[in-house]
């Protein structure tokens, strides 16, 4: 019987969707694309047993569509179907319960003068950074050097938007890694240098700044933090402070895995569909995943 | 050992926190102008004017140890020696918040952590210092997760172990006392059948009291019988004697 591996998309990258599909031409599995804007949603929609999905699409439609078909018995990055279907609200809280060291963040819900003084000194001083959800790739984070321009911003997103965002401590001069965590591996990870004139980070356009021998004490944070999140894959951000003290920033999935195989010519596609695989033939004997 | 760390005093430092850029190269520094200290048990009791904070031994000796001179690693190590738990860098950067929270470091070395249970190491006075200890090792930020996930297991067996221990203390407990209890029935079985036989022998006895009474009394009625018989015997020849005898006229 030919595997199957369903695709669920919806805008999503051209590469992400290409690199999926040449993995699963190699392996011999079936790719199929679903198109989540014209999904159906019919009992004939649903997927047959031991089949794979994955979800690279971020739209409502898309994680809408994956709900519907996620079931005991399809295989996915999620470890169990409570976990797509009650996905972690508080991302952030979940990573410093578990233990793992995260910015320290307070969410802002007003702009008095001696409130976010006293977020200020908690935060280690100015600058902070002034987060609102949503964006991506950097779009909704900002950092305030004073508390004029604190103020200043609060005002507009708090009272102006009536938005509560997420004050958080700035690490200077850190290195921000991306790690990509595959099953119970850390495939691949590379470097995120900051932006000239910028206080954010991009990846890095330098092919050595990518290796798949994730450095050990990066490969079990981004293990822990992606365990933490009730997920199997995970793109993970982290900083590396010059002081040596690594922070977790968040999660991110679905992510770009895509990255590393354009800047490092990383095979982060193959070990997705190896591991689909295996969750499905565990899901046939009825083994645990 | 505690003691010993605070004798060798850190480096007083009086500098407000920093705030603005978090410095980089700044080695930990910790304050002690103007505060006094107390070891209490397993806590160091830190009073700077009205306030009092409570500092556990792994943050007592990140505290002591941070001279301004001593690396992370540094400051790790020593943390090890001085209370014999396991220190990891996690470890140590999470106490160094906490202890900047609590205004006892000169200058942040790191921007702060998010919350942990290692904010619990530096904490108003008056908490309860063994939980908090335990929490503090048990959960350091960053931790090998296998190995304190290995360690919980470790943990749980040893908590069964313990509860199988005492369930067959309990059961050898039980069997004890129902071994006491047909022991102090037998006792008293065997006490009733000794009363028994002794009654049963004293009864016996008092049997064989009588049936001697009785022989006697047979032997005495027999003798006393006997001694009639040969009373009568004599009186009857004395009676033919007279009868034989002329009578005189």
């Amino acid at each position: 019987m030919t595997a199957l591996f369903h695709c669920i998309d919806d805008g999503a990258p051209e590469e992400t969707v290409r690199l999926l599909a040449e993995a699963c031409a190699s392996r011999s599995v079936e790719f199929r694309a679903i198109e989540a804007s014209t999904f159906r949603y019919r009992p004939q929609d649903r997927l047959p047993p031991h089949s794979m999905l994955y979800r690279p699409a971020v739209s409502r439609a898309a994680q809408l569509v994956e709900e519907f078909l996620l079931r005991d018995d399809v295989a996915s990055f999620y470890p169990d179907v409570d976990a797509a279907l009650f996905s972690c609200g508080a991302p952030r809280r979940q990573l410093e319960r578990v233990g793992l060291t995260v910015p320290r963040s307070i969410p802002v819900a007003c702009t008095d003068a001696p409130v976010l003084a006293d977020h200020v000194e908690r935060l280690g001083g100015f600058p902070v950074i002034v987060k609102i959800g949503g964006g991506e790739g950097g779009i909704g984070v900002m950092r305030a050097d004073s508390m004029p321009v604190l103020r200043a911003l609060l005002d507009h997103l708090v009272r102006g938007q009536g938005q509560v965002p997420e004050l958080s401590a700035y690490v200077p001069d850190a290195m921000h890694h991306r790690v990509i965590v595959v099953g119970d591996r850390a495939v691949a990870t590379y470097e995120n240098p900051i932006e000239p004139d910028d206080f954010r980070s991009k990846p890095s356009e330098d092919p050595a700044a990518y290796t798949a021998d994730v450095p050990a004490e990066l490969a079990s944070l981004a293990l822990a933090a992606t365990r933490s999140q009730r997920l199997r894959f995970g793109g993970v951000d982290l900083l590396r402070h010059p002081s040596g003290r690594l922070y977790v920033l968040e999660v991110n999935f679905p992510c770009f895995f895509a990255q590393a195989t354009l800047g490092g010519g990383l095979d982060i596609a193959g070990p997705m569909i190896d591991e689909l695989l295996a969750v499905s033939a565990a899901l046939r004997t009825n083994r645990p995943r | 050992m505690l003691s010993a760390l605070f004798l060798a005093a850190p480096v007083a430092s009086a500098e407000e926190p920093a705030k603005t850029i978090v410095p980089t190269s700044t080695l930990p520094t910790a304050k002690t102008e103007g505060s006094t200290f107390a070891v209490e048990d397993d806590a160091v009791v830190v009073t700077t004017g009205k306030s009092t904070v409570r500092l556990h031994p792994i943050a007592a000796a990140i505290f002591a140890l941070s001279d301004g001179k001593r690396s992370i690693d540094a400051i790790r190590k020593g943390a090890e020696e001085a209370t014999g738990y396991p220190v990891d860098e996690p470890t140590v950067f999470a106490a160094l918040d906490a202890l900047a929270d609590a205004k006892l470091i000169s200058a942040r070395v790191t921007p702060p952590g998010g919350e942990t249970e290692l904010d619990l190491v530096v904490v108003a006075d008056g908490t309860d210092a063994k939980e908090l200890v335990a929490k503090a090792t048990s959960k350091s930020p960053g931790a090998d997760w296998t190995k304190v996930k290995a360690s919980e297991e470790k943990a749980k067996r040893a908590v069964s172990e313990k509860h199988k221990s005492e369930a067959a203390e309990k059961r050898t407990d039980t069997k004890l006392k129902a071994a006491e209890e047909d022991r102090k029935k037998a006792f008293s079985a065997y006490g009733a059948g000794r009363v028994k036989q002794e009654q049963a022998l004293k009864a016996k006895t008092a049997k064989a009291g009588d049936e001697k009474m009785l022989g006697a009394q047979r032997t005495a009625a027999e003798s006393a019988a006997k001694s009639e018989r040969v009373l009568r015997k004599k009186l009857a020849l004395r009676e033919m004697d007279k009868k034989k005898q002329p009578q005189k006229l």
